[in-house]
């Protein structure tokens, strides 16, 4: 797997003038894990260097620039904050029940979601419903919609809840 | 998908020796609770899929190896298309800001930056949980996501980047 062609993500911030366009440091995918600019500024290396990921020749020279680049120095700063901030997010409190609730779901028999799966066949007998009574005289049931509908939902989804919005033309032949 | 029971490990044990562990990744990837026990669940589901790609090792690294990759399909699945890969935009070096330091300076709750934490892209988010919440090493990152080292590095990194301007 890898990225597309680098483009800008709205909110992101923006290279400035003055970076070298394709120094290393800012490959996404490209140069060795370890590398570290040896001209440029240090980008992403500044976090494999606070994460410990760095091999000791990279450190060093990682240190060396740091000690002339104050740029380099404040994004040290940051870098090393917005990470022990993650670092100090305590263990989330799980909802009273849980995990009773959640082992009680996958017990069941087929069972996943249920909440979702009875919503998606409420809403399809409904909108049956409703086409029955507005409607009079024998209707031929559009079943090639649903073969296309079938056809083109995608596997992994939920078939029931993905039929419903199709549903609505649906009469019954009496 | 047929069960076989032979294979079925015990969930509920899972459940209950990982559950919190299991609830605060799911949480913080998530950042709903109602999502957070939904991706529990599917996690638990592919525990017993997957068993026999389990290896001896850290079961809280296996757990969140898992979990990220059932909440990043479900991502993908709600986009009802393939996957949107992140452009890995050349890294860039903020120009330093005065009122983002002072903030991150201050006082800053844990709400506060699971907020800005969900507000950044999935991919992002996956990668800055698994090494500043799970703790994984950028190489155990990288098996987990299917991508090498230099794009652990630049998502963390990135991901470190966004957070910081969500709480500016």
């Amino acid at each position: 797997v890898s990225d597309p062609p680098a483009q800008p993500i709205p909110g992101a911030p923006r290279q400035p003038p003055g970076q070298v366009p394709g120094a290393p440091g800012g490959e996404g995918h490209g140069g060795p894990p370890g590398q570290v600019s040896s001209g440029g500024h240090l980008g992403d290396g500044l976090s494999a260097l606070v994460d410990g990921e760095l091999g000791l020749p990279d450190e060093a020279r990682a240190l060396e620039h740091l000690a002339g680049c104050p740029q380099c120095a404040a994004e040290l700063e940051w870098t090393t904050r917005a990470r022990a901030l993650l670092r100090a997010l305590p263990l989330a409190e799980p909802p009273v029940g849980y995990p009773d609730t959640v082992v009680r779901r996958i017990a069941r028999p087929g069972g996943r979601r249920p909440a979702a799966a009875l919503a998606g066949v409420a809403a399809a007998a409904a909108a049956v419903l409703l086409t029955l009574s507005a409607r009079s005289g024998p209707v031929t049931p559009p079943v090639d919609r649903f073969v296309q509908a079938h056809a083109t939902s995608p596997a992994s989804g939920d078939p029931i809840t993905e039929m419903a919005p199709v549903a609505v033309p649906v009469s019954i032949r009496r | 998908v047929t069960d076989s029971e032979e294979l079925v490990p015990d969930r509920e044990e899972v459940a209950r020796t990982y559950g919190r562990f299991l609830y605060n990744v799911a949480y913080r990837l998530t950042g709903d609770p109602d999502d957070a026990q939904d991706l529990v669940q599917e996690t638990l589901l592919r525990v017993r899929r997957g068993l026999e790609t389990y290896q001896p090792g850290s079961m809280e690294g296996w757990l969140s190896r898992i979990t990220t990759n059932a909440f990043l399909d479900e991502v993908r699945r709600r986009r009802r298309r393939p996957a949107q890969p992140l452009p890995d935009a050349p890294d860039t070096v903020l120009p330093p800001s005065a009122a983002a330091d002072e903030a991150l300076a201050a006082q800053v709750l844990p709400g506060d930056v699971q907020a800005a934490l969900v507000r950044l892209p999935e991919d992002y988010r996956a990668a800055v949980v698994l090494s500043d919440v799970v703790g994984l090493s950028y190489i155990e990152i990288g098996e987990t996501l299917g991508v090498p080292l230099g794009t652990v590095r630049s998502r963390i990194h990135r991901g470190r980047a966004l957070l910081r301007e969500e709480l500016s």
